[in-house]
């Protein structure tokens, strides 16, 4: 899902570093000492899970992994996946540094969207927490596919199909990345609980 | 400070997930393009980095100017093939797959020059001057030696071909450069805390 160098008319690849700038500096406004290693493991996990296959479907993609990232670091996920995706650039040569702006709001915001909308849900009974953690990994893809093809038709590509052929390759990433997400989620529950948002809005508000 | 302890029993714990799906480390986001001469033909691959063929992906070829020379599409091996154009200066290859991905590359000029065009007038002058003195054998000896250059030139685009997919090293480097940055904000936000 990562956009090529040379794909993007210039306009929108400086609304998408003005996006992705504007987000990082919230997200880094709500960090502290405290929040920031979870910020790092997302970020590395972000980064590794470029390299995750999902050999199922038409085409092989990899692994996204931005609705867990948002749902574990809420606004904070700009600034780690900010970081991964250069890593990425720079390393893997996935995507590129004038696109970094773009990817980075692309697969960051439908992350946070997934926080704001599934946040609560994850931390109810075992059915609505697990539907509400399928449904952040399997949302959080189809929305950054649903991005990514608006990047290109404002770069003047048609929109439904450049929509359409994104959405259709990233279905298996979709089910896999749902299915990952519950596992996590169930996992993080035992394990550390206080990595899902819980009283998140308290978390944030608190200091700066 | 409860957190401290379960997220050093996390990290590892997702790394491990991912590291664990993956069998191949591979990606599929980066389109290689690569191209090299085969005689007098410029030959194309397109492919993913993880190895996946770019199939039926638009193609074009721009000359030094950027005047579009040729505009086709790779076939279902994700190659490409076409004769030497009459131009001076670099050619630039682009290929576009699925929208999103791009690769481009560079076939500089001094890899094909004096091979455009070039009708090879030495066996016919070879076979003027020796005077019917066997002259197949000379013609032979040339489509030997052209077979064997052909051969050379294929083995040498092999070696030159970007590898398709990721260096353990990079993936390590990636991770080790997101640890030390953690570090490095911890370090300033703990202090920035214990100022206030």
């Amino acid at each position: 899902m990562h956009i090529s160098e040379g794909a993007l008319s210039a306009p929108v690849l400086a609304a998408g570093a003005v996006l992705t700038v504007a987000g990082t500096a919230v997200g880094l406004r709500g960090l502290d000492a405290e929040k920031m290693p979870r910020v790092g493991v997302m970020a590395a996990t972000f980064f590794v899970a470029s390299l995750v296959h999902v050999p199922i479907g038409p085409s092989s993609e990899h692994l996204i992994l931005n609705g867990l990232a948002g749902l574990v670091l809420g606004w904070a996920v700009f600034p780690a996946l900010l970081v991964a995706l250069f890593l990425q650039a720079v390393l893997f040569q996935f995507g590129g540094l004038t696109t970094l702006g773009v990817n980075t709001f692309t697969m960051a915001f439908p992350g946070l969207l997934c926080y704001l909308l599934f946040g609560r849900l994850v931390n109810r009974g075992p059915a609505v927490s697990a539907a509400a953690a399928f449904g952040t990994g399997a949302l959080a893809v189809l929305l950054s596919g649903v991005l990514v093809a608006v990047a290109l038709f404002l770069t003047g590509k048609a929109f439904t199909g450049a929509a359409a052929t994104i959405v259709v390759a990233h279905v298996p990433v979709m089910v896999a990345e749902g299915v990952l997400c519950v596992l996590c989620v169930g996992f993080l529950k035992k394990v550390k609980p206080g990595m899902l948002p819980r009283m998140r809005t308290q978390e944030v508000s608190d200091d700066g | 400070m409860t957190g401290r302890r379960g997220l050093l029993s996390i990290a590892p714990v997702l790394v491990a997930v991912a590291a664990a799906l993956a069998p191949s480390v591979a990606g599929a986001h980066r389109l290689n393009v690569f191209a090299y001469l085969e005689g007098s033909e410029v030959k194309v691959e397109a492919y993913f980095s993880d190895g996946a063929k770019a199939k039926r992906s638009d193609l074009k070829v721009y000359d030094a100017d950027d005047t579009l020379l040729i505009k086709n599409k790779t076939d279902a091996r994700g190659e490409f093939a076409f004769g030497l154009p009459a131009t001076e200066g670099d050619l630039l290859i682009v290929v576009t797959a699925g929208e999103e991905h791009v690769g481009k590359y560079t076939l500089k000029a001094e890899e094909f020059e004096g091979v455009a065009g070039v009708e090879y007038p030495g066996i016919a002058e070879a076979e003027g001057e020796s005077g019917g003195e066997a002259p197949g054998d000379i013609g032979k000896a040339l489509a030997r030696i052209e077979a064997t250059l052909r051969t050379m030139q294929r083995q040498l685009a092999e070696l030159r071909k970007p590898r398709a997919g990721v260096s353990l090293e990079s993936v390590m480097a990636g991770i080790g450069f997101i640890v030390g940055l953690t570090g490095v904000a911890m370090f300033f936000m703990a202090r920035h805390a214990t100022r206030k």
